[in-house]
């Protein structure tokens, strides 16, 4: 009977720290996917991406004694560190994202929609045009729908990251699943929408 | 069930629906969509977002980072285990020390500035003469006037306080008369005490108030060798030739505790 268990997060942190490399390849391939696609989701550019991956394990081979586990996760801690260098590229380097607040611009390649907004959608359409939905939303709401929808964190782990209240991120997550229904709506409909009542009393 | 209340549950329903779990819970909001077209494309809306979002995550649940990036952070673990880096005690020390050497080199420059601040300060604040004065800084210290004056006829400023007070403080003393008296005579005596040579060498006037005011020399004083211009003899009305004006001459000042001068005498 195999009793070996796979070493925590901590302990390869700690045997990272002290000195140990076969710790830090174990750390970075078991976290280094969840870092990276978050970065990815956030601003768009692969090697952007990866520069961020590789700026948060730095931080996490100088820092991470600084890590307390008291505090939350270390995936979420991984976060965090990526999300603060992503914002920070983003602001310098916004060439990265092509931010068009103009939801009939974000709509590129979707064509009319016969029973929802991406049914007539190839796979791969489907794909880039939420992708780029996302990527059109303001960072705020942008961090919540990656952290809650596609990196599947619970509210309490994505308050923890984005520092505010969960009901902050309830809000904010209910504000861009609006906002992102609103950009994938076809452009045709979403004329016709003005005129639809906007609630019904049945 | 209203409308902002599906509202509300609407992506909770779509994602339930989503992963089969749609308990009953929702029933009420089930039969809300059958009868209001709005709401039921607002649930279609959510389902497709769903299924938008699961297609993502599908295609980049796939997507690492090169393995260059974890190539370059072995590199950099390397190096940093091989420079010894990660006892973090002596990083942190390290860091201290470089702090402490800058602190110390800022305390320095600061000291260096202030000093040089306060020197040329003091340079500039320092009054020319206005008299052509050269103090010969011979001070005599207390504890050597002991000696009597011997026959110094001595004024006493706590005697004669009130008839003193009431003359003009700027009267020049026009009469070279002996007015220090029995109080100073312990002080006076110093000048003659310093050396037995030089007051055997030296001719001295008797000591002439330069102050109205009463000096208390029970708490101390002190003689000062200085050089005048035969003028301020004349000013304390003393015969002074015309012709040798412009010639110094010595004198001991004698100055009160508080380190005004009192009674001046000339020195030949």
């Amino acid at each position: 009977m195999n009793t070996e268990t796979s070493p925590s997060d901590l302990e390869l942190l700690q045997a990272m720290l002290a000195g140990d490399e076969e710790a830090l390849a174990a750390l970075y391939r078991r976290r280094a996917g969840d870092v990276h696609r978050f970065a990815l989701h956030m601003c768009g550019s692969q090697s952007l991406a990866e520069d961020v991956t590789q700026e948060v394990f730095m931080v996490l081979m100088r820092e991470g004694r600084t890590f307390d586990p008291a505090k939350g996760s270390l995936p979420a801690f991984l976060i965090g560190v990526a999300r603060n260098h992503v914002l920070r590229r983003l602001r310098r380097e916004r060439f990265y994202v092509s931010l068009d607040e103009d939801p009939t611009n974000a709509r590129e390649g979707v064509s009319d929609r016969a029973s929802g907004p991406l049914d007539s959608l190839s796979r791969n359409e489907t794909i880039e045009s939420v992708r780029k939905s996302i990527l059109t939303l303001p960072e705020r709401y942008r961090e919540v729908v990656v952290l809650c929808e596609l990196q599947e964190l619970s509210y309490l782990e994505a308050a923890a990251i984005l520092g505010c209240a969960v009901g902050t991120v309830r809000s904010r997550l209910h504000r861009a699943r609006v906002l992102l229904i609103e950009k994938l709506r076809p452009a045709d409909e979403r004329e016709g929408a003005e005129v639809k009542p906007a609630r019904c009393f049945a | 069930m209203k409308c902002q209340d599906f509202e509300n549950i609407a992506r909770e329903l779509a994602y339930a629906e989503n992963h089969n779990a749609a308990p009953n819970i929702y029933s009420e909001a089930r039969a809300h969509v059958d009868d209001c077209e709005s709401c039921a494309l607002r649930l279609a809306d959510e389902r497709e977002l769903n299924r938008g979002f699961r297609a993502v995550k599908a295609e980049t649940n796939q997507y690492q980072p090169s393995p260059e990036v974890e190539e370059n952070l072995r590199q950099s673990f390397r190096e940093t285990v091989s420079a010894g880096a990660y006892s973090e005690v002596a990083r942190t020390a390290a860091r201290g020390q470089a702090w402490q050497t800058y602190g110390l080199a800022a305390a320095a420059a600061i000291v260096v500035l202030v000093f040089t601040v306060a020197l040329v300060r003091s340079r500039f604040a320092a009054p020319t003469p206005q008299t052509p004065q050269r103090v010969e800084a011979r001070v005599i210290p207390e504890n050597n006037l002991k000696a009597p004056m011997g026959n110094a006829e001595v004024f006493t400023p706590s005697k004669k306080h009130d008839e003193l007070a009431r003359a003009p403080r700027r009267k020049r003393v026009r009469s070279p008369e002996p007015v220090i008296h029995e109080a100073e005579s312990s002080l006076l005596s110093a000048a003659n005490t310093t050396s037995a040579d030089e007051r055997e060498a030296e001719i001295a006037t008797e000591f002439v108030a330069l102050s109205s005011n009463a000096a208390n020399f029970q708490d101390g004083g002190q003689i000062v060798r200085v050089e005048l211009s035969r003028s301020a003899m004349a000013s304390l009305g003393f015969p002074v030739n015309v012709d040798r004006f412009g010639e110094r001459v010595k004198a001991d000042v004698l100055l009160s505790a508080d380190g005004f001068a009192r009674a001046i005498r000339f020195v030949q």
